[in-house]
């Protein structure tokens, strides 16, 4: 059941009006059926799977609480995160080692992975207590909304919304709203521009610089609509159930620098990363000064990017990200000194900024975009081509099927400015507001939901995958 | 008071709304299928005159149906004097809705033969009366109720893989018009039922509804939604696929397998039949061609010998030979079309069917197919047909004649 389908619209609904009619003790075993039946439909033997790691996870949590403080804690904790982090590595690996295999790793496992990893470290370090209840802790696991790809939620931050879901009524209007928002980020975004760069790539070929320059320049902005739209959709359908969840991105291209852009960016995974396997391996290296910086910066930059698929392409992704976090790093203090006897300079590098970080974001992307290193070389040998077939190039990137696609960009700038909106005020109504104008927009919403509806049962093709289901 | 106020502001957002969605679906090039067809007593179903909207499932094109209710511009009903007339009778291959107006078979057969004959001052109407989804029965009603109005000096009926199959009843259960064969002789089906007529205010509301249809895309959407993605989601819940007439491609490239198969080839036949005699009866020439499945004009010989393979078949002549031998029963002309049109494809490495948002090589003819047909057409009716050469007959004595015909 794709997030972006009809399917899954009608599954949303049935569950939510479900929830809300439900009695209060009813509510949390009812989202667990509706996450595993919704994980059924993915992959049935991987159901099977989730179901499994989450009841290891819950005993052995519940043990290393028994046994805190003795050496059997720390022995459990590195065999069961190790075995964790061998399954979600078969997984990664397995298109590798066996060419016939299905090379994408099956649905919402990174996800779940990194939840339970997060919580076992969390009981053994004393932060958390091991849940009792086995319900209310499968369904932290398991909650579909965020199963596909996040945002990684903690548990310290779920569980105590489950006991207390009195809230969800006032969360619908900002649910569906947020929904919308994903909806018209993946569709009218990301899948217009989609058609660009897919156009881009595959006319590197004709002689002119306009592919390579579609390739570098429009890929981050559909990355990020596809992603972004996702998890809208994810945190839209959390909110239908009173269940909010951290946010994942923060406008990443107003970022003034790579080291902001990586705060702004997938932030609960960064986040996660941050607390489990930087802050360890900075805590070991942290006499090793400067370079110790440098080595958990750059360890903590390559399992980012070789999370997103074993290839060489995602190496130099992560090489080239950890190079500029470093410069940035260990310039840090330089440019503070030199920005507040300049202050001019500060303001100009502030407008720039983001220009500087699109740009890196850019290239770095073509390594996590194009299929091999052959096909980078191509993009970027493009750029150095003359201009030349500009004219007839233009006209076949705006031919049909391209032919709409332009709407992409009118579409990006208006999402970008109700979404500045909803990140400064919020969608929901002031509590003194006329009834006119409450029926109104609750009868608006419901008007543009069937016309959602609508739009997807009248299409034929569906939209494209979102990329980032696929990690 | 106060609540009848709310109430009408809310329903004020909610069309404000809908205005709004609307104009995003036009921005965005969203375009769904349009109402272009009506209920007909005698048809069962023809295009309604004066409809237009867009085709968009296979390419994007924008369709107007003429005043006459035919796929082509405006033509008055007599010939202009020595204007030579060519009417085409087909389903949707001939109706071409996929393709620009001047795109279509018959547009660039009519610039064809007018450049090609050397006729000099005389002009060359093609006359284009394919309607999507007709049947050779539903094309024998409409030559005799509309066609011989315009006073055609030839007719050219093209055949697809669903002509013969939709002859028998048990092989393509729909509620259209049937004939059959008792004695010798081809009737129509006692049991048609067809649609009762409209009565003119009601065929107006019925009109006025359509176009209002056609140029609102969220009308077009709610019908889409309701007629194909409904069944299709509750087809992927049940598992099951859309049910498919299997009839249509075995009996184009296989004998006969059972009575209703016999059947309908006998029926095709009388019909056919039928067809020459009401030209004979109109002065008219009358000419036949076959158009075939989608995979026998695919360019890559290596996929049409797969397909020859998996259908335990040595080639797609079946049905041709055989409309071929009934032509040639009937003393009927008959254009020998698809293998050219094979070798055109596979010589140029052009798909003759296909369109950006559809697979290559699938459904109806792109521009290059029609081309490709209409030359193949022009070819053989200026090397083997006498049209050109017989003296153009009075509209006058034209119109005698169709009053005592048929």
């Amino acid at each position: 059941m794709e997030f972006v389908s009809i399917g899954y619209l009608c599954f949303l609904a049935a569950t939510v009006i479900c929830f809300r009619i439900s009695p209060l003790h009813w509510r949390v075993p009812l989202l667990l059926v509706s996450s595993y039946a919704f994980y059924f439909t993915w992959n049935v033997r991987m159901t099977a799977a989730l179901l499994l790691v989450t009841i290891v996870c819950y005993f052995t949590a519940l043990q290393l609480e028994a046994v805190r403080g003795r050496k059997t804690a720390s022995t459990l904790t590195f065999l069961v995160v190790s075995a964790l982090i061998a399954f979600l590595a078969f997984f990664k690996v397995r298109p590798l080692l066996c060419k016939s295999c299905n090379p994408l790793i099956p649905l919402g496992v990174s996800y779940y992975t990194f939840r339970l990893i997060s919580y076992l470290v969390d009981v053994y370090w004393g932060k958390q207590r091991a849940v009792r209840e086995f319900i209310p802790f499968a369904t932290y696991v398991a909650f579909f909304p965020q199963l596909i790809a996040g945002p990684i939620q903690r548990e310290s931050s779920f569980l105590p919304q489950l006991e207390n879901n009195g809230n969800a009524k006032a969360k619908i209007l900002e649910g569906s709203l947020r929904m919308a928002i994903g909806f018209a980020k993946k569709c009218i975004v990301a899948d217009n521009l989609g058609l660009f760069v897919g156009w881009a790539y595959g006319h590197l070929h004709s002689g002119s610089s306009l592919p390579g320059l579609v390739a570098l320049y429009l890929y981050p902005l559909q990355l990020y609509a596809d992603f972004s739209g996702l998890v809208d959709i994810a945190i839209g359908s959390g909110q239908l159930f009173g269940i909010a969840a951290p946010e994942n991105f923060d406008a990443p291209f107003s970022a003034k620098n790579i080291t902001e852009f990586w705060r702004r960016w997938h932030m609960t995974l960064t986040s996660w990363l941050r607390d489990y396997v930087f802050m360890p391996v900075r805590m070991l290296t942290r006499d090793w000064g400067e370079w110790g910086l440098c080595l958990s910066l750059s360890i903590n930059m390559l399992l980012i990017a070789l999370w997103h698929g074993l290839t060489l392409g995602f190496v130099v992704y992560g090489i080239f990200h950890s190079v500029f976090l470093i410069v940035e790093v260990l310039t840090a203090t330089r440019r503070k000194k030199f920005y507040s006897a300049n202050p001019a300079s500060e303001k100009t590098a502030n407008i720039l900024g983001p220009l500087y970080v699109y740009h890196v974001v850019a290239i770095g992307s073509v390594f996590f975009r194009a299929p091999s290193l052959g096909i980078v070389t191509q993009v970027f040998s493009g750029l150095a081509s003359r201009f030349r077939h500009v004219g007839a190039d233009l006209s076949a990137l705006v031919a049909p099927p391209n032919h709409h696609a332009w709407i992409a960009f009118p579409a990006y700038i208006l999402i970008t400015v109700v979404d500045r909106y909803r990140r400064r005020y919020g969608f929901q109504l002031p509590a003194l507001t006329p009834r006119y104008l409450r029926w109104s927009i609750y009868g608006s919403v419901t008007a543009v939901w069937i016309l959602i509806g609508l739009v997807l049962l009248g299409s034929e093709k569906g939209s494209d995958p979102f990329v980032y289901a696929l990690f | 008071m106060r609540f009848s106020r709310d109430i009408a502001v809310a329903l004020g957002a909610v069309l404000l709304t809908i205005a709004l969605f609307e104009t995003g679906l036009r921005a965005t090039g969203a375009k769904y299928e349009s109402s272009l067809y009506e209920s007909d007593p005698v048809l069962y179903m023809a295009l309604r005159p004066g409809a237009q909207g867009w085709q968009a499932k296979e390419g994007e094109n924008y369709v107007t149906i003429n005043s006459w209710g035919m796929r082509d511009g405006e033509h008055s009903l007599a010939p202009a004097p020595g204007t030579l007339r060519i009417a085409l009778l087909g389903d949707s291959m001939v109706a071409a809705e996929q393709v620009p107006l001047e795109q279509t078979m018959a547009k660039v057969l009519q610039a064809k033969l007018q450049s090609q004959s050397g006729a000099g001052t005389r002009s060359v109407e093609v006359l284009n009366f394919g309607v999507g989804g007709y049947t050779l029965a539903q094309e024998l009603l409409l030559l005799r109720t509309r066609v011989w109005n315009f006073h055609p000096d030839a007719v050219i009926l093209f055949l697809s893989p669903s002509s013969v199959p939709s002859c028998d009843r048990r092989l393509y259960p729909a509620n259209i018009p049937f004939f059959l064969v008792r004695d010798g002789q081809t009737i129509p089906d006692p049991a048609n039922r067809a649609p009762v007529a409209s009565s003119p205010g009601g065929r107006r509301w019925h009109n006025l509804f359509g176009d209002l249809m056609n140029h609102i895309r969220v009308f077009q959407l709610v019908r889409k939604a309701t007629q194909d993605g409904i069944p299709r989601e509750i087809a992927k819940f049940k598992g099951s696929k859309r049910a498919r007439n299997n009839n249509i491609m075995e009996m184009w490239l296989q004998p006969p397998s059972s009575p209703a198969q016999e059947n309908a080839w006998r029926v095709a036949k009388g019909i056919i039949g039928l067809m020459a005699q009401d030209s004979r009866n109109h002065s008219a020439q009358f000419w036949m061609s076959a158009i075939g499945p989608e995979i026998e004009e695919n360019p890559d010989p290596s996929a049409r010998a797969q397909f020859l393979r998996t259908h335990g078949i040595t080639d797609f002549d079946y049905a041709e030979d055989r409309l071929r031998a009934i032509a040639a029963a009937d003393g009927i002309k008959f254009i020998s079309m698809e293998s050219q049109l094979t070798e055109y494809a596979e010589r140029n490495h052009v798909s003759l069917r296909g369109f950006f948002n559809t697979r290559p090589n699938y459904g109806h003819w792109n521009e290059n197919g029609n081309a490709a047909a209409a030359a193949i057409v022009a070819g053989d009716l200026l090397q083997r047909g006498s049209l050109f050469d017989a003296p153009i007959q009075s509209t006058q004595s034209k119109v005698g004649q169709n009053r005592g015909g048929s």
